[in-house]
């Protein structure tokens, strides 16, 4: 195993408006397969080729956003390594139990982020029941519904002292940095991505005044043909669409943004390079960043930048 | 349209709107392409981007975002256009600037 430290972004719980309303699009029109529901009524997904137990977790609540993300780790030692660090670090660090409030997982830290996240991270995930097959495998165990992602993929984190955030990426949790926006001063940054693997990105950060917001989360498809056949389904569904289909400068990924049924923004992603971590930063100036998002129109709206959960 | 209308007024807007009695708001005015009236992101109750407050006439909501529309600015008629159904002619006020 050459990928070290953080295995990858596997996680999230979010929260919804209307339970019933997120599941049925979670489940019918993204695809995802339903897992089950806590004892406490929050309701568990994954995608069809994700292994661990679960990747998202949708909670009722007065207002949407982002409760948590994870991030697993290699190993129960790393994880315990991690831990030490991050209270060095100067972040708020607390263990959460194994098989607790997500079924499946084992012993977690919650960490509090300097952007006002917070992160999990983990080492130990139960295998699901309905997960890709291991001896002579077929592509799929069944067939995807709706969209058909196949698994969650990244988030772009929106919050103050995001440098903060970033140092910690890097320097805790060993995320190389894959890409940089610069500010219009074009010595801060305004946004960065970062990966932990070989993908394009597992996390970005963006400098934003209120603390702890979400701009969306993603899911993987395999290709571009699938961007368009997610692009059909959204119209067939009435799903809000908020850009794209389309391909973003930075990572090279190709993007739908759309909003869930409670105004959570959502991308379905496909494609993107593969990262290797000697590879040198790319860097977009402030006056380049449109081509950066959306390569093709080039150009960023206002709103896209600040209408956030 | 057979379905039954009100009419929508907005401040500083001289158009008087026609808008469904059955739909939200929001979806009314994107159906007839007037997504300008009302500034308009998610049509989910999340962003906020829709905010207005009904100056006249009666309404009913679903369930929106209470980081965006307090519980204190519903009672004196803030809403989310696009959580909100209209039950008689309207008279409101945009909130939020348009930023797209
Ligand atoms: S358009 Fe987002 S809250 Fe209405
Ligand atoms: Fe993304």
């Amino acid at each position: 195993m050459a990928i070290k430290g953080v295995l990858r972004a596997g996680f999230i719980q979010m929260r919804v408006l209307n339970l019933d309303e997120a599941v049925q699009y979670y489940r019918d029109v993204m695809g995802l397969d339903y897992v089950d529901k806590t004892a406490d009524g929050r309701v568990m997904f994954k995608g069809y080729d994700e292994f661990d137990h679960h990747s998202l977790t949708l909670r009722e609540a007065a207002e949407p956003g982002l409760d948590y993300m994870g991030f697993k780790v290699e190993s129960a030692e790393i994880l315990e390594e991690y831990a030490k660090q991050t209270a060095e670090f100067g972040l708020k660090i607390e263990a959460v139990p194994a098989q607790s409030d997500q079924p499946g997982f084992g012993k977690r830290y919650a960490v509090d982020l300097p952007t006002g996240h917070r992160i999990d991270l983990y080492s130990e995930v139960e295998l699901a029941a309905d997960h890709p097959e291991l001896t002579n495998p077929n592509i799929w165990q069944h067939e995807p519904k709706g969209i058909g992602v196949t698994g969650f993929d990244h988030a772009l984190l929106f919050g103050p002292n995001a440098k903060d955030t970033v140092r910690y990426f890097t320097d805790v949790l060993g995320l190389s940095i894959v890409e940089i926006a610069k500010a219009p001063d074009g010595e801060n940054n305004l946004c960065v991505w970062l990966t932990g693997n070989n993908k394009a990105h597992d996390v970005a950060v963006l400098e934003f005044p209120e603390p702890g917001k979400i701009h969306h989360f993603a899911f993987k498809l395999e290709s571009w043909n699938d961007i368009g056949r997610a692009a059909d389904l959204m119209s067939i569904n009435n799903i809000k669409i908020d850009a794209g289909p389309m391909r973003h400068g930075v990572t090279r990924g190709q993007t739908i943004y759309f909003f869930d049924p409670s105004g959570n923004r959502n991308e379905v992603y496909a494609g993107g390079y593969a990262h290797f971590p000697d590879m040198p930063v790319r860097v977009w100036d402030f006056d380049h960043v449109g081509k950066g998002i959306f390569y093709y129109s080039r150009t960023l709206n206002d709103a896209f930048l600040t209408v956030v959960t | 349209m057979d379905e039954e209308t009100f009419l929508l007024k907005v401040k500083g807007l001289q158009r008087v709107i026609r808008v469904r009695s059955d739909q939200f708001l929001l979806k009314s005015l994107w159906q007839q392409s007037e997504e300008n009236v009302i500034p308009l992101r998610c049509m989910g109750g999340g962003c906020g981007q829709c905010k207005i407050r009904i100056l006249s006439g009666s309404y009913r909501t679903e369930k929106m975002s209470a980081a965006h529309v307090s519980q204190a600015e519903l009672a004196s008629g803030f809403v989310l256009a696009c959580k909100t159904v209209p039950l008689s002619d309207l008279y409101i006020e945009v909130v939020k600037q348009d930023l797209s």
